[in-house]
């Protein structure tokens, strides 16, 4: 059968062109559309910069975490390696040795108390009472009470707030290994638990205002 | 090959450069419906020359001659108020083309109240003689013929631009268009005519 019928290619058929020429006639004749003045729904003109808007915000987030868990790393890193060697010649300040037992330990000879003495009474052995155990703090020596202090307010200067936990627990690790580790170590271990704190306040805080913000510009 | 659409052209050339290439994969219509929706009511002009020949077509084969222009009109005003719900615009043919086959029924809806003012319109249009009468023999074929017959024949498209503005399978389209110009013959045949 011939193409032209269905695409006018080739030969052309007789009564398919006297068809044409018949019906051609009834064709559209286009007449001038008046298109409405308004648009009828609003222009789709917002929704790449909306989603721009969104993804902006989460990649400074993002960065931020980042940013903060790797200075926090190597900021603890370094000061173990630094501070490791020098440990055997020094001697904790008076203040290093508060805990919560101090009661038990005051008694005690301050040549127990040196770095690398295991004292019989020494706070943090396994052999205390368990209940009290769990909410026994270390207190980590190099640090003291107004260097805590003046962080937090630091802290409650620059965020508003002041700091979930005032004090470092020891979270995780075994008893036994913090009796064993040097106060060089309980220093890093609570310097770092600190840093880490402060990351989660200050992430708290970009958050809030990342939610703040989202909440002052409403999405359609 | 079948008819270009120049309406669209003018599109495609405003691109210059790097964007032509990335305007090549947008099809033309796409473009106009992204135009429309951005508050472009020319490109809406521009999609009706494009269009009316088709909707005209549709409409022909399932109303009277002399309500096909209204109705057109009607068509193509809906779809510019529904642009908003078109989910694909590079399918805006086949779109419109629903939206004319509804209205077409609707207007049946609507109508079986005012049968007699119908016939009275059909009756003037009747002056034209000899091409009504084989356009009322075409829409005693079935459905599935009639709308490419139309197309083909009364409203001057190619099998694959029906195809295409239609949104419907070019074979489809194919097979329907010879079988309805067989049985055409056999009915004007039939009637002491000849094609």
């Amino acid at each position: 059968m011939s193409d032209y019928l269905w695409d006018k290619t080739g030969e052309p058929e007789p009564e398919v062109e006297r068809l044409e020429e018949l019906l051609g006639g009834l064709r559209f004749q286009p007449r001038t559309f008046e298109v409405p003045a308004t648009l009828p729904f609003a222009p789709r003109r917002a929704t790449p910069a909306r989603t721009s808007f969104n993804w902006s915000r989460l990649a400074v987030a993002a960065s931020l975490i980042v940013t903060l868990l790797l200075g926090a790393w190597l900021v603890v890193s370094k000061r173990q390696t630094a501070d490791a060697p020098q440990f055997a010649h020094q001697t904790p300040a008076p203040e290093e040795k508060v805990t919560p037992r101090q009661d038990q330990t005051q008694s005690q000879p301050p040549q127990q108390q040196l770095a690398g003495a295991t004292p019989k009474n020494d706070v943090t052995t396994p052999a205390r009472d368990e209940k009290r155990d769990k909410v026994d703090r270390v207190v980590v020596p190099n640090v003291s009470r107004r260097q805590r202090e003046a962080t937090q307010v630091a802290f409650q200067k620059r965020f508003g707030a002041r700091p979930r936990h005032s004090s470092v627990r020891n979270l995780n690790a075994p008893r036994e290994e913090i009796a064993t580790m040097t106060p060089r170590e309980k220093e890093a271990m609570e310097k770092f638990m600190l840093a880490m704190k402060v990351t989660s306040e200050k992430l708290g805080y970009a958050e809030r205002q990342v939610a703040g913000l989202s909440r002052e510009s409403p999405q359609r | 090959m079948y008819e270009a659409t120049p309406a669209l052209f003018p599109v495609i050339g405003q691109t210059t450069g790097a964007e032509a290439g990335a305007t090549q994969e947008v099809s033309p219509d796409a473009a106009l419906v992204a135009a429309v929706r951005a508050g472009d009511r020319d490109a809406f002009s521009r999609l009706y020359d494009t269009y009316g020949r088709m909707v005209h077509g549709i409409l022909l084969a399932r109303v009277p001659y002399g309500e096909v222009d209204d109705l057109a009109q009607d068509v193509f005003l809906t779809a510019f108020r529904k642009l908003d719900t078109l989910r694909d615009d590079g399918s805006f043919g086949a779109w419109i083309a629903m939206i004319a086959r509804n209205r077409a029924m609707d207007f049946h809806r609507r109508s079986r109240e005012t049968t007699e003012v119908t016939e009275s319109v059909a009756q003037t249009h009747a002056t034209q003689g000899e091409a009504m009468e084989v356009l009322n023999i075409i829409k005693l074929l079935p459905e599935a013929y009639r709308e490419p017959m139309i197309l083909r024949f009364v409203e001057g498209m190619t099998g694959p631009e029906i195809a295409e503005r239609t949104g419907l399978a070019p074979a489809s389209v194919r097979v329907n268009i010879h079988r309805g110009m067989k049985i055409l013959r056999e009915k004007m045949a039939a009637d002491g005519r000849s094609v």
